[in-house]
């Protein structure tokens, strides 16, 4: 059973979302296919992606299977128009343990841990992971996201509180670029910056085929906020939004470069969307080093500022990263 | 009046207008109409992200058939359409550049109605930046017709040397086009899985498109159990097996015809094949012949056709 669906699904609704619900697993192998389909969409071509890696072969980009996670709620509910609200995705952080390979078997299973109301709005919290064929885990990732969504809702906007230590996003002029991770790199150095043109075709892309991959592409495509915009427009947006994933998979490919293979066996990310990516916004992700810490066993970990910024200079996304370095 | 200003004509058969001119559209092959092709049609070959043996990066041999055969959406409603692509022809006249800005043109230049359906025939062309002539299309479709009940029951016209699909099994495939091949010779035949991503980015869901390619819905009602990839979709997997063999001449001899016979589903795996069945000498020299055709799973036919180019270096 490559995919465990609910025999009926239930109306999402604040009142259904139960905490310890589960929900998967979903098990496929990783195909050739969704790694273009990744690549496509993200527009990221790295070599280790198509041809080998530093791991000995082939593998998946860090966030590869990211929005898989974030979807496993559509295996229990029915997310569909007219009776989906839709919802925000507003917190996302992922932790990498194993790089995942072209042609492996991998198992994505997760669960509800957290409801909560802040602010007047309904969150519930997802947690899941991909788990190899051995079982390893190979990455985990906790999604926080709102429960309905009315028009008058700007999406994205004030839905997150910045982290105590606010995240600037500014680069001061002057400011040395360091294109490799090390325990030498200065702090308050910046990173080379990554900038990508969305597309509403990108979007569908990343947003349309959940999970398809596990059934052999043949899965129609699903109809909400990122491949529709009338969807878009009923929820007071000017077209199509593209996914937050999308902007942590810009910031992943950017600490791919800069941490190495580090990123995808010791990699954090913690990332708020606060402002809506819509379809042919031009975003430009960037970080800053922020401080180095030791941890127990003594090995290094580098922590960045990392942020997405659209075309007008408005943040989109503010985070942190993190990777053990040598 | 420019098209663009136009109200969009409902696109039936009894609507369609001979002789009229559709565009010029301009459009530029850039890096991101490389990569999305690429990733439409899976075929990453190199020349298409580096260097080639024209001095540059170029696009795909087919890289415009789609846009040409959609020339018609610039008069003709998009959604209205439900109908059935028969026949395909491409002859590949140059290659074009990665950042070229090109124009297409074309026009619908028959009608005829045989065995009940209604046919249309439209000619097309792209052209380059300094006016050469890239690629050729005529396709022939059928307009408003329920293609759930009609595919796979013979619309395409009497063939000109039926395509049999037989090839000799005691001998070893060829790789690339030479001359003094045995006909019945094949070729290493090409396997694609097609996923509903990569039809719904083919045929239009980009632009909004809901037809029997990008929507279940659609589909179903036209008496079909899934969506169907386009037809051209299937033209250029032939195209992809027959670039491998020719190399860089296919993009300047090459040309291809075929017939459509039954639906290729998502979520299914083909395998384009091609046999050498013969070279024909010309004025210009000698062309290598062949049969090309597409499979589905069950091993039946779902397009069938010619294709012929000359030899690299001859």
């Amino acid at each position: 059973m490559p995919i465990n669906r609910a025999s009926k699904l239930k109306l999402y609704t604040w009142e259904n979302i139960e905490i310890g619900e589960e929900f998967g697993p979903v098990e496929g192998i990783l195909s050739d296919l969704k790694v273009k389909l990744h690549a496509f969409a993200v527009d990221d071509y790295g070599p280790w992606y198509f041809q080998g890696s530093p791991f000995g072969a082939r593998i998946g980009h860090p966030t590869l299977l990211a929005t898989d996670i974030l979807m496993l709620f559509t295996l229990n509910y029915d997310a569909n128009p007219p009776t989906f609200e839709g919802g925000l995705h507003a917190r996302n952080e992922l932790e990498f343990f194993h790089p995942i390979f072209v042609g492996q078997k991998v198992t994505i299973k997760g669960k509800t841990t957290e409801k909560y109301q802040k602010r007047g709005q309904n969150y519930r919290v997802l947690e899941g992971e991909v788990l190899d064929a051995s079982g390893q885990c190979c990455l985990c990732m906790r999604g926080t996201e709102t429960v309905g969504l009315a028009a008058s809702t700007p999406v994205g906007q004030r839905m997150s509180t910045p982290p105590p230590d606010a995240i600037t996003a500014e680069v001061p002029s002057g400011t040395p670029v360091v294109t490799h991770a090390s325990r030498w790199v200065p702090v308050g150095a910046a990173l080379p910056s990554l900038t990508k043109q969305t597309s509403f075709e990108q979007s569908v892309a990343y947003s349309g085929f959940p999970h398809g991959w596990a059934e052999g592409g043949a899965r129609r495509m699903w109809v909400n906020i990122h491949t529709d915009p009338e969807d878009g427009r009923r929820h007071g947006q000017p077209d199509a939004v593209v996914q937050g994933l999308c902007s942590a998979a810009y910031i992943s490919e950017m600490c791919v470069n800069f941490f190495g293979p580090s990123w995808l066996t010791t990699g954090r990310l913690s990332t708020a969307f606060i402002r809506p990516v819509v379809v042919r916004d031009t975003i430009t992700a960037s970080g800053l080093v922020k401080r180095l810490e030791e941890e127990k066993d003594g090995r290094k970990r580098l922590w960045l500022d990392v942020w997405c910024k659209n075309q007008r200079g408005e943040l989109t996304a503010v985070g942190r990263a993190s990777a053990l370095v040598e | 009046m420019p098209a663009e200003k136009r109200k969009l004509v409902v696109a039936r058969y009894e609507n369609i207008e001979l002789g009229e001119d559709f565009g010029p559209i301009e459009e530029v092959v850039d890096d991101y109409k490389i990569k999305k092709f690429a990733f439409m049609m899976d075929d990453y070959h190199p020349w298409y992200f580096a260097d080639s043996p024209f001095g540059k990066r170029i696009g795909h041999a087919a890289i415009l058939a789609n846009d040409l055969l959609q020339l018609f959406t610039q008069v003709y409603d998009p959604n209205t359409v439900v109908g059935l692509h028969t026949q395909e022809e491409l002859w590949f006249v140059n290659p074009v550049f990665v950042g070229e800005r090109v124009r297409l043109y074309g026009k619908y230049v028959e009608k005829y109605e045989r065995r009940g359906k209604g046919y249309v025939v439209m000619e097309a062309d792209g052209r380059g930046e300094d006016g050469r002539v890239l690629l050729r299309h005529r396709g022939v479709e059928i307009l408003h017709i329920e293609p759930g009940p009609v595919v796979g029951k013979s619309t395409a016209e009497a063939v000109e040397k039926r395509v049999t699909g037989e090839y000799r099994k005691d001998v070893e495939p060829v790789s690339r086009a030479r001359f003094g091949i045995a006909p019945g010779t094949p070729l290493l035949p090409l396997v694609k899985h097609i996923t509903q991503d990569q039809i719904a980015l083919f045929s239009g869901v980009g632009k909004h498109l809901k037809n029997i390619h990008t929507d279940i819905e659609v589909a179903r009602k036209a008496g079909l159990s899934n969506t169907l990839a386009q037809g051209m979709m299937e033209t250029i997997y032939l195209t992809e097996l027959l670039t491998s063999f020719f190399g860089s001449s296919w993009f300047t001899t090459g040309w291809e015809k075929m017939k459509f016979m039954a639906p290729v589903l998502s979520g299914e795996t083909i395998t384009a094949r091609g046999v050498v069945t013969g070279e024909r000498k010309d004025v210009e020299g000698t062309r290598l012949e062949l049969e090309i055709w597409v499979e589905n799973p069950a091993g039946k036919m779902t397009a069938a056709g010619w294709a012929s180019g000359r030899v690299s270096g001859s």
